[in-house]
C-alpha cells in the first residue's frame, strides 16, 4: 500500500506542472491587462510602464512561468497582483470551505445514492426503481444554479429553515457549521446522487444475478448478510470509481455554489481571480484544485485496492 | 433536552425488529442536531447594533489610491475625507472646518482643518499629513491624477493648508470629497508603509477594518475606531460587509434579515418592491452614444452636425428609456439630466424621423450609411445600443456593431477604429469635473480625436474662473454648444437603486451625486432594526 501511496504522488508531479503550465499560457493568452485595470481609465503611457515593470509584466510569457515555478519551489506562490496578498494566505484561508463543501457532498450523496441504488436493486421493477430513473434523468436536468436559488426561495425565504448563505466556521459553532452547508450539500449533491444511485442500482442488480449470490442464499446465509457483506463489496468497485470521477464535476459546481449562497471558497476565488485576471491567484486556485483531485484519488485509488484483492497485487 | 432523550430511549426499547431501532436512533440523532443548530450560531443581523451590507465585488485594494465609486463603501466606513457630502447633496465639515477660495479666478484654495482628530492608528490629523495624501494623488492616482496634476500643495500652518491650480478649478471641494478618488486621508503611518494599505484601514473614519475578522473577497468586517473625533456620532458595534455578486442571492438575503442594505439594481427592484423592501434611486448613468469622429476623418458624414443633428431626431428616447428602464428611466439628450447642475431646462430633439430623413438628405445620405460602432455588454450599454441602432435604421442609418468586453473596450474607444461607440458616463458633481474626462479635447478615453470646439473651450475655461453665482449659467452654454453641435446621442440616464430593509434608514441619495455613503445608514428612529 505505501508503494501505491508513493508511486501515485510521483505520478501526480507532472501533472501539476502540465496543469499549472497550461493554466499560465491560457489565462496570459485572455484579453485584457491587470494594469490598466488597476490604472483605471486615467493614466500615462509612463505610469502603465512602470505598474506592468512592477507586476512583472513586461517579462517574456516563460520568464514569467519559470519565475512563478521558483517562487513555488521557495514556498511562496506569489502575491495577489491586486490587495499584494500572499496567494497561499488567500487559497488557505477558502480550501477549508471547498473541502467542508465537497467532502460532505460526496458522503452525502455517497449514501443516500447507495441507499437507494440498493433498495431499488432488491426491489427491482417496484416503484423506488421508477423513482431511482426518474431522479437520474432530473439530476442531470436540472441546472445547480436554479436549484440552488430555489432551495433558497423555500427553505430560506418561505420557511426560514435555514440562512439564505454564507458560511459559518466550525471553530465557531460546529452546529452551525453543518446547518450552513445543508442547503449548498443538497443543491450539489442532487446530481451526484443521481448518477450514483443509478449506478448503484445496475452494479447491484448485475452483481445479485451471479452465482456466488445463488449459492450464498441456497447455503441459507441472511438476506441483508448477502447484500451488505458480499453483494456491495463486489458493486462497490465502479461506484467508487464513479465517486472519484465525480469528484472533478462537483469541484466544477463549487463555482456555481459558492456564488449562489456566498461561501468563501476555492471557488469563489476561481472567479473573482479570472475575472480579475490577477495572474498569480488563478495560478495557484488551479494548483490547489489539482492537488485537491490528486488527494482525493488517491483515497479512492487506495479504497478501491482494499475492496479489489486483485488490484493490491496488480 | 433530558427528557426528549427519555422519551426516545423509551421509544427505542419498545421497538421490535433492528432495522426500526436503528432508525429511531438515526432520527434522534437528527433530532438532537436540529435542536443544537437552530439554537446555535447564524449570520443574521442578531442584535440591532450590527449592520450587514452587501457589495457586488471586493474591492481591488483597500488602499484609498485605488478607490472606486463602484465600491466606494469600503472606503467610506474608514477613512474620512476634509469635506463630506451631505445627503442632501450639500457640502459639509469632515476632517475641515472651513475652507474657501482665495480672490477672484478659481485658483487658490484654503483648507483649516479641525483640531484633535486622531488617525485609527492614533496619529494626529496633521496639515503636513493631508499635504502628503494630495500630492501623493499625483503620484500614483488612478481617477485623482488628472484632477491633481496641476495643483501645488503648500502647509500654511498646523492645521491648514493652501492648495494652488495652475489652471482655473471650482471642483477642489467635491475633489476633497469621499464621492470622487483622491480625497480619502491616510495617517502618516500608512503612506510610510503603503503595503499594508491595501488589506488595512488607516484613515480618521468612524471605523476601522478588523482585518482579523475579514476574509478578503468574501467579508470585511469593520469595528468602532475608537479615536473618531464625532464622538457624539450614531455608530453601530460591528458592519459587516459581505461580497455577494449575485443579487438574487443578495435579496433573498434580505428577504431573510441576513442583509440591511446594499445597492441593487433594476433587474430586480419590482421584486425588491414586493419583497417590501425601502427601494430608493437617482438617474446615475448617463447611456446613448459618443460621436467620436466628429471631423468626419473615417466616417466623413459624422463630420458634418446636420448628420449628427439628424441621429439624435431619429431616436425616440422616451420609448426607449421606458422600454429598457420603466418607471425608474429617465430620457435626456444632454450631458446631464434635466435639473442637475448645467442642464438645459428642457430637451432639445424631440424624436422626429421625418426631420432626420429630411437632414440626412441634404447632407447627402439620403440613400443610407453605415457607420463602424464598438460597444460593450458592460452596465448594459449594449441593450441601449441596440435599441438606438434600430431606431436609427429605420432613418437609413445602420450602426455595424462590434460587442467587446469591458477589459478591451478602452484600449478600443482609444484606437480611433471607430466613428461612434456606446457610452455609459457616470454622472459627476457638475460639468467641470465631466469635461476632462467627457468632451474636452484632452478627454483621452471618450474623445479621442481630440475634437475640439473654440465656442465649447473659451466657455469652459470662462467658467472654471467665474464665481459660484456665475458658473451655471456659463455651463448651460457650453450644455447648449454641446446639444447643438450633436457630439453625443445620448438617450437615458440609468438608475442606482439601494434597497434596504423596512427599518433602516439614509440611503436617499442626491441627485447631484447619487452615492450613498455608508456611514449614513442607520436604523430608522423609533424601528427595532
Amino acid at each position: 500500500m505505501g508503494r501505491l501511496v508513493v508511486k501515485r504522488l510521483l505520478l501526480s508531479l507532472p501533472l501539476v506542472l502540465i496543469v499549472s503550465m497550461l493554466t499560465f499560457v491560457m489565462q496570459s493568452l485572455a484579453p485584457g491587462d491587470p494594469a490598466k485595470r488597476i490604472l483605471g481609465d486615467q493614466y500615462t503611457p509612463e505610469q502603465y510602464a512602470t505598474l506592468r515593470a512592477q507586476l512583472g509584466l513586461d517579462a517574456p510569457i516563460h520568464v514569467r512561468y519559470w519565475n512563478w515555478l521558483k517562487s513555488v519551489f521557495e514556498g511562496s506562490m506569489g502575491q495577489s497582483l491586486y490587495s499584494h496578498e500572499p496567494v497561499t494566505t488567500v487559497l488557505n484561508d477558502r480550501v477549508g470551505v471547498t473541502i467542508s463543501l465537497v467532502a460532505a457532498t460526496l458522503v452525502v450523496a455517497g449514501v443516500i445514492a447507495i441507499g437507494l441504488g440498493i433498495l431499488s436493486a432488491v426491489r427491482k421493477n417496484g416503484v423506488l426503481a421508477r423513482v431511482v430513473d426518474v431522479v437520474s434523468l432530473a439530476g442531470h436536468s436540472v441546472p445547480t444554479f436554479w436549484l440552488g436559488l430555489g432551495l433558497v426561495a423555500v427553505f430560506s425565504v418561505q420557511l426560514g429553515l435555514f440562512n439564505s448563505g454564507g458560511y459559518i466556521p466550525p471553530e465557531r459553532s460546529l452546529t452551525g457549521w453543518a446547518w450552513s452547508l445543508i442547503l449548498p450539500v443538497a443543491t450539489l449533491s442532487f446530481g451526484a446522487v443521481a448518477l450514483i444511485a443509478k449506478l448503484t442500482r445496475d452494479s447491484m442488480l448485475e452483481v445479485l444475478d451471479r452465482e456466488f449470490i445463488t449459492t450464498l442464499r441456497a447455503r441459507g446465509v441472511p438476506e441483508r448478510t448477502i447484500i451488505f457483506r458480499h453483494a456491495l463489496r463486489s458493486a462497490a468497485i465502479p461506484i467508487v470509481t464513479a465517486l472519484g470521477l465525480l469528484l472533478v464535476g462537483l469541484l466544477s459546481g463549487t463555482v456555481i455554489v459558492e456564488t449562489v449562497f456566498g461561501l468563501p471558497g476555492l471557488g469563489g476565488a476561481a472567479v473573482l481571480a479570472t475575472t480579475k485576471q490577477d495572474a498569480p491567484l488563478i495560478q495557484g486556485v488551479a494548483v490547489y484544485f489539482t492537488l485537491i483531485v490528486v488527494v482525493v484519488n488517491l483515497i479512492i485509488d487506495i479504497l478501491y485496492a482494499w475492496l479489489n484483492p486483485k488490484a493490491r497485487i496488480s | 433536552m433530558v427528557s426528549i432523550l427519555r422519551i426516545w430511549r423509551t421509544a427505542l426499547r419498545r421497538v421490535h425488529g433492528g432495522w426500526s431501532r436503528r432508525a429511531l436512533g438515526f432520527g434522534a440523532v437528527v433530532a438532537m442536531f436540529v435542536v443544537a443548530a437552530c439554537g446555535g450560531g447564524g449570520a443574521g443581523s442578531g442584535a440591532s447594533r450590527v449592520l450587514n451590507l452587501a457589495m457586488a465585488q471586493g474591492p481591488t485594494s483597500l488602499d484609498p489610491a485605488q478607490f472606486n465609486t463602484a465600491f466606494n463603501w469600503y472606503w467610506d466606513l474608514a477613512y474620512e475625507t476634509p469635506i463630506s457630502m451631505a445627503p442632501d447633496g450639500s457640502l459639509r465639515p469632515g476632517l475641515a472646518t472651513n475652507w474657501g477660495y482665495v480672490g477672484d479666478g478659481n485658483r487658490v484654495f484654503d483648507l483649516t482643518l479641525r483640531p484633535d482628530v486622531k488617525f485609527s492608528d492614533g496619529s494626529p490629523l496633521t496639515a503636513q499629513v493631508v499635504k502628503a495624501n494630495l500630492d501623493r494623488n499625483k503620484e500614483k492616482g488612478n481617477q485623482a491624477a488628472s484632477r491633481w496634476a496641476d495643483k501645488t500643495v503648500d502647509v500654511t500652518g498646523p492645521l491648514s493648508v493652501r492648495i494652488t491650480s495652475e489652471k482655473p478649478d471650482p471642483s477642489i471641494p467635491w475633489s476633497l470629497t469621499s464621492t470622487l478618488a483622491g480625497g480619502h486621508v491616510v495617517s502618516d503611518g500608512g503612506l510610510n508603509s503603503r503595503d499594508q494599505l491595501g488589506t488595512h484601514t488607516l484613515g480618521a473614519g468612524p471605523y476601522v477594518l478588523d482585518a482579523a475578522s475579514t476574509v478578503a473577497n468574501d467579508h470585511y468586517t469593520y469595528v468602532p475606531n475608537p479615536d473618531y473625533w464625532n464622538k457624539n456620532d450614531f455608530r453601530y458595534e460591528r458592519v459587516v460587509i459581505k461580497v455577494m455578486p449575485n443579487l438574487n442571492s443578495v435579496l433573498n438575503a434580505m428577504k431573510t434579515g441576513e442583509i440591511d442594505a446594499a445597492p441593487g439594481d433594476y433587474t430586480v427592484a419590482g421584486a425588491a418592491k414586493s419583497a417590501r423592501l425601502t427601494v430608493t434611486y437617482q438617474p446615475s448613468l448617463m447611456m446613448g452614444l459618443d460621436l467620436l469622429d466628429r471631423r468626419g476623418e473615417i466616417v466623413p458624414a459624422l463630420g458634418d452636425v446636420r448628420v449628427r443633428q439628424a441621429l439624435n431626431l431619429a431616436v425616440n428616447r422616451d420609448t426607449i428609456s421606458s422600454a429598457l428602464f420603466g418607471e425608474y428611466g429617465k430620457s435626456t439628450d444632454q450631458t446631464v439630466v434635466v435639473g442637475q447642475p448645467g442642464s438645459l431646462p428642457a430637451a432639445t430633439y424631440q424624436y422626429d424621423p421625418e426631420k432626420a430623413k429630411k437632414l440626412l438628405a441634404d447632407a447627402g445620405y439620403g440613400n443610407g450609411l453605415t457607420i463602424p460602432t464598438l460597444t460593450t455588454s458592460y452596465n448594459g450599454q449594449s441593450r441601449v445600443v441596440q435599441a438606438i441602432a434600430a431606431d436609427l435604421q429605420k432613418v437609413g442609418v445602420t450602426l455595424d456593431l462590434k460587442n467587446i468586453d469591458y477589459a478591451s473596450y478602452s484600449d478600443e474607444l482609444r484606437s480611433r477604429k471607430y466613428g461612434i461607440a456606446g457610452i455609459g458616463f457616470g454622472t459627476l458633481p457638475n460639468m467641470h469635473i465631466q469635461g476632462p474626462t467627457l468632451y474636452l479635447p484632452n478627454a483621452a478615453t471618450y474623445n479621442p480625436f481630440k475634437s475640439a470646439d473654440p465656442t465649447i473651450t473659451a466657455t469652459y475655461d470662462r467658467a472654471a474662473g467665474a464665481a459660484t453665482d456665475q458658473q451655471s449659467a456659463l455651463f448651460q452654454q457650453v450644455q447648449r454648444q454641446l446639444v447643438d453641435q450633436a457630439w453625443f446621442v445620448f438617450v437615458t440616464a440609468a438608475p442606482k437603486f439601494y434597497f434596504a430593509r423596512q427599518g433602516i434608514t439614509g440611503l436617499d441619495v442626491p441627485a447631484v451625486r447619487p452615492l450613498a455613503n455608508a456611514t449614513w445608514i442607520r436604523p430608522a428612529s423609533g424601528s427595532g432594526a
